[in-house]
């Protein structure tokens, strides 16, 4: 071990004081002012704003047609108050039919296929919807859907929502439609717009309830949300309450300076600018065949299981289906999706759940175009239009009688 | 008072005002009393406990300064000091020991004493002053110049350890810090946030995830993989650390000494420890490994058996359990390891030489990586699955998300390439700074750029990893 020399100079040389005049307070003050300057500027425009549209050549290469939201559709976005949300979800009228769709993106999105022109003003109803129309048409007693899809959404936090769907709202859903779609099983985590459900007691005497019993994979992810959602609670949660309230302060004081109100457009333009960047600089996109093996899946099937057996237990009836897949990528290794077929055959058969396998309902030309290639994971109205009518061959005839 | 919170960088611009416009004694109290400020904004209880310390030693040291030579005098209090800082740390980890060797429904309540922030930072320098003293150092008088010592705020927490030697000069001979040490202060003030923020905080979240669940559907090469992510993500952590406070010190015209240099280029574990936590190695190496080496004599096996010994140790003050132990231990047994063969590679010829450089530094950063596993597993067992399956190479798929890999290849360019140029940036003296140039002007698109990183990834509540010991 050596020792760390420490130089200090008490005293400048006469070189240092030539610097040091350099550096006089006009210099400083000049640096000042220029940074806040910068600052001023930065916080009112958008450079990445124009990266994101250099990269994706206009927005040319991404189209969405808007979809139908309806008081029933619940699109969890990453910062949502998922609590807040589900509150406000209107009962279901009496004599329907409650079903609860939960899934990823692909519940509520309708990408186009490359070149095709966005129709203004056009609604896409997604396929859900169309279901339940289908249902309601055949069937006298009505069907009211409530799609609780998120971006990317991963089997804990649909155990998560799930757990407030079948415990806490009454009456519960009678019907769980779930979609599987492989790609969702290599996430993890519950994002703070879920955490918030934390804040309702009942949720949490659940959640321990559940907790406490057999250990899980998924549990850590739990406990990390729950420790997430404290600490987002009380900024420097080690410090008495008066220095809680000073931070709290400071940050609703500098919400008046563009450059920190802006913060989370930004992060996210930031964010999606490296995405971009990631897809066209190192070709790893979306389509990218990519392992789904290790902890994520393992976390991912038990919180699918335990999802399936929680809805089972307050008397719904639980349609699984794996979700299609766009016949023009490959992203999977063969191997790895039939261990994962075999394990959603097996979770539907232990716990009482019809399943169903509609990789290939949807084809190729009714998928969309995503940056540098095919979208592998969102279609347009046909594909939902197609998606509803196999939903409705399969599970239909056990849900609405005519 | 998070280094990282809105409100440390409110109570430094204050302290940095009140330090510029106040001299001498009123300086002082101005130092003591923020330092004191910002330990008690932790928690007061904390205080008691800093000021029982510090004020203890400050009687110790005076009772060594009037009786130089008597060794009960430095032994006495040192064993003190040691038993306070024992109780607090160790004590859950002894009843815990204890409760193994006892029949079943004998055991002992496990205690739970909160562990005051710093305390093991803060007992080492009290510890230092009184062997200094007793060495015939210089007493650091008046009481309120000597707290500052142990409980200057910026290392108080969790280092740099600091040296009588290097600290007592600059209280007792202040100077007013010019406009460059105040600018060369700043850059490290953010260098050192976005550090924490960007880089630290953003491979965390990969790190626990793969360390959770018993990580027993972790492939070999995600687990090499998780030990490589942790390396950087406690190396920015504690770094990042380091650098706030060498910047919120230099702001108030206080220098501190580097606490790393660039460890992961270390060619032997010896030369990770002259990188890592360089305060630390140095006060293990003057106050117990070398008295312990004077002892061993000629006795070449007994100074292999006290360097693993003394590693062990450095262990145990990381942390009270056996996993922290073990880290020690295995980091003594990799420098034993090295003396073993560093005599061979000192014969080779000129090329093999090189390559043997090359191959330390490759074998040394695997080493000392795996060694993470220990530091960071919750538990034994976790540890020695993680680690079995490394050296087994059981299973190579990569489980975890491509951004998570490519994360960890950011952080890996950040260190070889952005820490290099701040470090040649930070080493240099800044008063000798030509600041007339036009890249002086180049400032201010920086500074933004920093806070718009800060303000993007702030999360003030994600603690230091240090702090815990």
């Amino acid at each position: 071990m050596t020792s760390t020399r420490l130089e200090r100079s008490p005293t400048p040389s006469p070189a240092s004081a030539e610097a040091t005049r350099a550096l006089g307070r006009g210099r400083v003050a000049g640096l000042v002012v220029a940074t806040a300057l910068v600052v001023a500027v930065l916080g009112r425009v958008s450079p990445l704003d124009n990266l994101r549209d250099a990269l994706t050549g206009g927005g040319a290469t991404v189209r969405m047609q808007p979809v139908r939201m309806e008081a029933r559709t619940t699109d969890v976005k990453t910062g949502d108050a998922l609590l807040e949300t589900l509150s406000s979800i209107p009962a279901t009228p009496a004599g329907k039919t409650q079903i609860l769709v939960i899934g990823n993106s692909q519940q509520y999105t309708s990408s186009l296929p490359r070149g095709a022109a966005l129709v203004p003003g056009h609604e896409v109803v997604m396929a859900s919807q169309q279901l339940a129309e289908r249902l309601s048409r055949r069937s006298a007693e009505g069907f009211t859907v409530y799609t609780s899809a998120a971006p990317n959404q991963n089997f804990a936090e649909a155990l998560w929502q799930s757990v407030y769907w079948f415990k806490l709202r009454a009456p519960p859903p009678q019907v769980l439609l779930l979609q599987a779609s492989f790609d969702t099983f290599r996430k993890a985590g519950v994002r703070p717009g879920f955490q918030t459900l934390l804040d309702e007691p009942r949720f949490v005497e659940e959640l321990d309830r559940m907790m406490s019993m057999d250990p899980r994979a998924y549990h850590d992810e739990f406990a990390a949300a729950r420790r997430d959602f404290r600490e987002r609670r009380s900024e420097g949660a080690a410090g008495p309450r008066q220095e809680v309230t000073l931070e709290d302060r400071l940050r609703s004081g500098l919400e008046r300076l563009p450059l920190f109100r802006r913060r989370e457009e930004v992060r996210s333009a930031f964010l999606g600018a490296v995405y971009l960047l990631r897809v066209r600089a190192l070709g790893i996109s979306p389509t990218t065949k990519r392992h789904i093996t290790g902890q994520p899946l393992t976390q991912n099937l038990e919180a699918l299981a335990d999802m399936v057996r929680l809805a089972r237990g307050s008397g719904a009836s639980v349609l699984l289906y794996n979700a299609p897949i766009n016949p023009a990528v490959s992203m999977f290794y063969e191997d790895e999706y039939e261990r994962y077929l075999e394990a959603l055959r097996a979770i539907a058969a232990a716990e009482g759940a019809e399943f169903a396998d509609l990789s290939s309902a949807v084809p190729s030309e009714y998928w969309g175009y995503w940056v540098d290639g095919p979208d592998p994971i969102h279609f347009d109205e046909r594909g939902h239009g197609v998606l509803a009518e196999r939903l409705d061959e399969v599970f239909g005839p056990g849900l609405a009688r005519p | 008072m998070a280094f990282t919170s809105y409100t440390y960088l409110l109570f430094l611009f204050v302290a940095v005002i009140l330090c510029r416009i106040t001299r001498g004694v009123t300086r002082e109290h101005v130092l003591l009393g923020a330092s004191l400020v910002f330990y008690a904004a932790w928690d007061p209880r904390f205080l008691l406990v800093l000021l029982a310390i510090g004020v203890f030693t400050y009687w110790a040291g005076g009772r060594i300064a009037r009786q130089r030579g008597t060794l009960s005098r430095l032994v006495w209090p040192v064993v003190a000091i040691l038993l306070a800082l024992s109780v607090f740390k160790y004590t859950g980890m002894l009843a815990e020991l204890v409760n193994l060797a006892l029949p079943s429904g004998s055991a002992l309540t496990v205690p739970s004493l909160v562990l005051p922030l710093g305390i093991s930072f803060f007992t080492f320098e009290c510890i230092s002053y009184l062997i200094d003293l007793y060495k015939g150092g210089k007493e650091l008088m008046p009481l309120r110049r000597f707290l500052l010592f142990p409980a200057f705020w910026p290392h108080m927490v969790a280092g740099p350890i600091l040296r009588l030697k290097e600290f007592a000069p600059q209280l007792e001979n202040p100077r007013q810090p010019t406009s460059a040490d105040m600018l060369a202060g700043f850059d490290r003030l953010l260098v050192g946030l976005a550090k924490k923020l960007v880089l630290a905080n953003s491979i965390a979240p990969f790190v626990d995830q793969g360390f959770a669940n018993g990580a027993v559907a972790n492939s070999a090469l995600d687990n090499w993989i998780l030990a490589l992510a942790f390396g950087l993500q406690i190396y920015f952590d504690f770094s990042s650390y380091s650098d706030i406070a060498i910047g919120s010190a230099r702001l108030v015209g206080i220098q501190f000494p580097e606490n790393f240099n660039l460890p992961y280029h270390a060619r032997s574990p010896t030369d990770f420890w002259n990188r890592w936590h360089m305060t630390l190695s140095r006060w293990i190496r003057d106050y117990l490994f070398f008295p312990l080496n004077l002892r061993a004599g000629k006795r070449v096996w007994l100074r292999y058996v006290y360097l693993v010994l003394v590693m062990s140790l450095v262990g145990l003050w990381h942390g009270a359990g056996l996993a922290f132990i073990l880290w020690g231990t295995w980091h003594g047994l990799l420098m034993v390891g090295h003396r073993l063969i560093q005599g061979t590679s000192q014969r080779l010829p000129a090329w093999a030489g090189k390559a043997s450089e090359i191959l330390g530094w490759a074998v040394t950063l695997a080493l000392v990586n795996a060694g993470w596993i220990l530091f960071r597993s919750p538990t034994i067992a976790q540890a020695g699955r993680m680690l079995r399956s490394m050296f087994t190479v059981r299973g190579v798929t990569p489980a975890f998300g491509v951004n998570d890999y490519l994360m960890i290849l950011f952080c890996i360019f950040a260190y070889l390439v952005l820490e290099p140029l701040a470090k040649k940036l930070f080493d240099r003296d800044p008063n000798a700074v030509d600041y007339s140039r036009w890249t002086f002007w180049l400032r201010p698109l920086g500074y933004a750029g920093a806070l718009q990183l800060i303000f993007m990834f702030d999360r003030s509540n994600v603690a230091f990893i240090y702090f815990q010991f």
